[in-house]
């Protein structure tokens, strides 16, 4: 059994006007050490889906269904008094921006003190030390920590987030879009840092961004959302290398490169769908270039096409003859 | 047939004073500046995208903006088709201003939300009075939103911002730059706020404009890797100043300033059978008010020697169509 899996995972918001289906049926699994890339355009659901299993949706967000298994235990279903000794204790979170999220007013390192002192039975001296442990581990001078945020730049603050992180030895943490704010100096830095880390701690990571090309340098597998559902989900050389999902295979041809053959950009025609009213069949079809009538018709289901490689297409077996 | 030059800088400056207290000044006389852009030199000519990238904070949106007079420079002389246009009065620099256009980062920031499509897209013309009649503007504006795709023209006429989709504003910010068929358009960053899967379709009509209307295109990016699919040349610019510059393909290819290789090779590729060898920089962009004494990449660069802290090093040619300013190539 794999450390964490996810199941059917169904996430919606409730709005004026009905539901709207962020996540809408989401699987993944991942093992202890392994870093899994969650890809996809803006409002496909990968934040939504992270925030769920950790159980921190907004007021108006709600699991509808499936399974958040954690060693075993379905995180969906828990009290929220039982899921709060899983928050950082065994999942750990980094926001997206959350680097400016830091309390302006109060010292980097107490703010890292704090979080431990809330979940771990320690006195405030171990704690400190902790800390200046943790600084040490992101690379950062101890010394630093009694630092106020405005007085660290951006790659910095981005390096206590991940030393808040990983404050109190979880076993996995969720990082979403932890470089994009980044200069691409400092995301190589941070990049590189939580690839040791995650080596050294043996932990598992869910790395969300919209950046193909960060996930094709740090993950092992990768699940590509479209439109709340998973498109296509299989360990990165496959994703990258063979993808058979007509969506997958759009955004890999859309996404330059700063090495390799200059071949021509192709975008995807259209925007994403408005998931109040999603479309009809394959969410997929009336941006797809091989859409037929079914597929306007009939959901696919997310099918194992080859061992460790799925995909939801009606024409999943047509596609592996056309070349990529 | 040779392309004539249509925006050509020399040693631009721009500094942006520092205010200071009262105390302060009563203290020291020393006047302190933020030397966004220190020195630079380009030209672009008709039909040609000339790129200028690197980190944030290191003058890329500053040298544009000075360009098009939207902040005055410092020191250094701007040329329009030729023209001096460093110094001219508002009223003087108005039929320049005509040729010279925009395009922001941010779709859903630089639009006004409470203009209609028609409002934003004619008023370019309104202000400049270029039109006789409301029905010539009209036909102007449908126009331009046909050249940018946003078919039929007349469904998206009174739409506002709000109900576009992020590409779809990018194509009203695009209408609004092209409408005064301008020779000149200086594009901020426009698709780093877009999905990828639009990016293609905004960056192939700036192109098709760029062959059409013999546009000149000053692209400026943090992001090599779209700079790459689209420019025909490049300057990589550091904390005020161009380092390395020449054609697209040399520079990305083939690095020469320490720099350039480590910013490039600091770039993810979305290929994981490709494995590279990885230069990481140590620290980050100094302070532009203190920019180090010599070379200002000398404190980063693993290659530093004495000379690099002492002297500043001049651009040399370092291949056909490319240059670089680096003790290490002189």
């Amino acid at each position: 059994m794999a450390m964490l899996e996810v199941e059917d995972l169904k996430i919606y918001y409730e709005v004026i006007g009905g539901d709207v289906k962020a996540v809408d049926g989401v699987y993944f699994d991942l093992e202890k050490g392994e870093a899994l890339g969650l890809a996809g355009e803006s409002g496909c659901g990968k934040t939504t889906a992270a925030l769920g299993i950790l159980r921190l949706l907004p007021s108006n967000g709600r699991i509808a269904g499936g399974k958040i298994l954690f060693e075993g235990k379905d995180l969906a279903k828990m009290s929220e008094e039982s899921i709060r000794k899983y928050r950082w204790k065994r999942i750990s979170i980094i926001f997206q921006g959350a680097m400016n999220a830091l309390n302006p007013v109060i010292r980097v390192g107490n703010q890292i003190v704090e979080a431990i002192l809330a979940h771990e039975n320690v006195t405030e001296q171990e704690a400190w030390r902790r800390t200046e442990e943790l600084f040490e581990m992101v690379g950062l001078d101890p010394e630093r920590a009694k630092d106020y945020p405005h007085e660290l730049s951006g790659g910095m603050r981005q390096r206590v987030m991940i030393a808040m992180a990983l404050a109190c030895n979880p076993d996995l943490v969720i990082a979403d879009e932890p470089t994009t704010a980044l200069d691409v100096t400092i995301q190589a830095q941070v990049l590189e840092l939580m690839k040791k880390l995650q080596k050294e701690l043996n932990l598992s990571l869910i790395l969300i961004t919209h950046d193909l090309a960060v996930i094709a340098e740090t993950c092992n597998k990768v699940a590509i959302m479209y439109a709340g559902k998973i498109a296509e989900y299989a360990d990165t050389y496959t994703i990258f290398k063979k993808p058979l999902h007509p969506y997958t295979r759009g955004l890999i041809k859309a996404v330059p490169s700063i090495k390799g053959t200059k071949e021509k950009l192709v975008a995807i025609p259209g925007s994403p769908p408005d998931l109040l009213y999603p479309p009809p069949g394959c969410r997929f079809h009336p941006r797809c270039k091989y859409a037929k009538d079914i597929c306007k018709e009939k959901e696919p289901e997310l099918t194992e096409v080859a061992p460790g490689h799925y995909a939801s297409c009606h024409f999943v077996d047509e596609m592996k003859n056309i070349p990529f | 047939m040779e392309n004539k030059t249509v925006i050509k800088v020399e040693n631009l400056r721009k500094w942006f004073p520092i205010r200071r207290s009262f105390f302060a000044t009563l203290f020291s006389k020393e006047e302190l500046y933020v030397k966004a852009v220190d020195g630079v030199d380009f030209e672009i000519k008709e039909r040609e995208v000339f790129c200028l990238a690197g980190e944030s904070g290191c003058g890329k949106t500053t040298t544009a903006r000075t360009i098009l007079r939207l902040v005055e420079p410092t020191d250094g002389k701007i040329y329009f088709d030729g023209d001096d246009i460093t110094h001219l009065k508002t009223k003087e620099l108005k039929p320049y201003r005509i040729k010279m256009q925009i395009i922001f980062q941010d779709p859903y920031e630089s639009l006004n939300p409470r203009l209609s499509v028609f409002d934003i897209v004619s008023e370019p013309l309104q202000v400049n009075k270029l039109y006789e009649s409301q029905r010539e503007l009209k036909e102007k504006v449908a126009t331009a939103l046909e050249e940018v795709e946003l078919i039929p023209p007349e469904r998206f006429m009174y739409r506002f911002p709000h109900e576009l989709s992020g590409g779809q504003r990018q194509r009203v910010a695009i209408a609004r730059a092209i409408i005064t068929r301008p020779r000149f358009i200086a594009a901020d960053e426009p698709v780093s706020m877009l999905d990828v899967s639009i990016r293609a379709e905004i960056l192939e009509l700036m192109d098709r404009f760029k062959r059409e209307f013999n546009i000149a295109y000053l692209y400026i990016t943090h992001d090599l890797s779209t700079a790459r699919y689209v420019s025909d040349r490049i300057g990589i610019m550091y904390l005020g100043k161009i380092v390395e510059t020449g054609n697209i393909d040399k520079v990305l290819d083939d690095p020469q300033h320490p720099y350039t290789q480590a910013l490039i090779s600091a770039i993810p590729v979305p290929d994981p059978t490709m494995k590279r060898k990885r230069v990481i920089l140590r620290g980050e962009p100094p302070n532009p008010i203190y920019p180090p004494p010599g070379c200002r990449f000398h404190p980063r660069c693993p290659y530093a020697k004495d000379v690099c802290k002492e002297k500043e090093p001049e651009m040399v040619k370092v291949g056909e169509e490319h240059y670089a300013a680096c003790w290490l190539l002189s």
